[in-house]
């Protein structure tokens, strides 16, 4: 599985062994930029869940992705975090929402700059469900990155923009399979380049667990992907 | 399905041998990925019992 933040009252210890208890292991993790005091717990998160795939989880939207000047900014800080990640023996990664693939700094798309400016061994963590709210065809991006795509996010649903997504409202999404992304047509871009496709539901109608059994059962029984 | 019976079982690699109905367009990619899950996905059911 891929961690994000736990609740405070559970530690990245207590964690870890809830995981391990459950038979699983850590895919990747999401983590806050490793910059200051966040520095520590970047590298415990990776000890305790034995990981090495560090991503940033990129939430909220920062402002300096409307300018070509401030999204070179925020390339820099990347590549500073990618080269603590990769002295400490670890990847670093990009995961997106909708600005990425929708706002346009200096006649370029912002993901279009970071392709530029960023370490080329920083890898992207395509969120597929956000590149299509964005207004972007998945598939197309997905074989425009290329070996950079290690990772892709999947998930379902009616993918498109409405003006609420800013405050993190979201419309409900579906199991993978179910919605209106076209999943074999993704796959068939990455050309084999994607080492992990995870699943997220950001929110759903219903149990979530049975849209999780119904997602596993698209992506399996479609051969889209290996289970470990 | 139970949220421990389905995370024990994708754990195994089980479900897949409970399905006994394969796609209609399966596509077999050069090297497949593997599947994963973002935790995030259920965090509900974690606020609720971490265990």
């Amino acid at each position: 599985m891929e961690t994000a933040f736990w609740p405070p009252n559970v530690s990245l210890q207590q964690a870890a062994d809830y995981i391990k208890d459950a038979g699983l292991s850590v895919s990747s993790s999401h983590i806050e930029l490793p910059v200051g005091d966040k520095k520590k717990v970047f590298l415990d998160t990776a000890k305790a869940y034995n990981c090495k795939k560090m991503i940033w989880h990129g939430w909220p939207e920062d402002k300096r992705y409307s300018s070509l000047e401030g999204t070179k900014q925020l390339a820099a800080i990347y590549n500073d975090s990618y080269k603590f990640a990769k002295d400490n023996g670890l990847e670093f990664g990009l995961h997106n929402h909708w600005w990425e693939y929708r706002n346009k700094v200096g006649g370029k798309f912002v993901y279009e700059v970071l392709l530029e400016e960023v370490n080329p061994d920083i890898f992207f963590e395509v969120d597929t469900y956000w590149v299509k709210v964005a207004g972007q065809d998945p598939a197309t991006i997905v074989g425009k990155l290329g070996k950079r795509a290690k990772l892709l996010h999947i998930k379902d649903g009616p993918a498109r923009w409405n003006d609420q997504l800013p405050k993190d409202i979201v419309e409900p999404m579906t199991p993978v399979g179910k919605g209106t992304q076209n999943f074999p047509a993704i796959v068939k871009a990455a050309n084999g380049n994607t080492e992990w496709m995870v699943v997220e539901m950001d929110k759903v109608n219903g149990d979530v667990f049975d849209a999780l059994k119904k997602s596993y059962d698209y992506l399996v029984n479609n051969k889209m992907v290996k289970v470990q | 399905m139970e949220r421990r019976n389905f995370i024990q079982l994708s754990g195994l690699g089980m479900l897949d041998a409970m399905l006994p109905v394969k796609g209609l367009f399966s596509i077999e990619p050069v090297k497949q990925a593997t599947l994963s899950m973002q935790l995030y996905t259920v965090r509900d059911a974690i606020a609720k019992d971490p265990a």
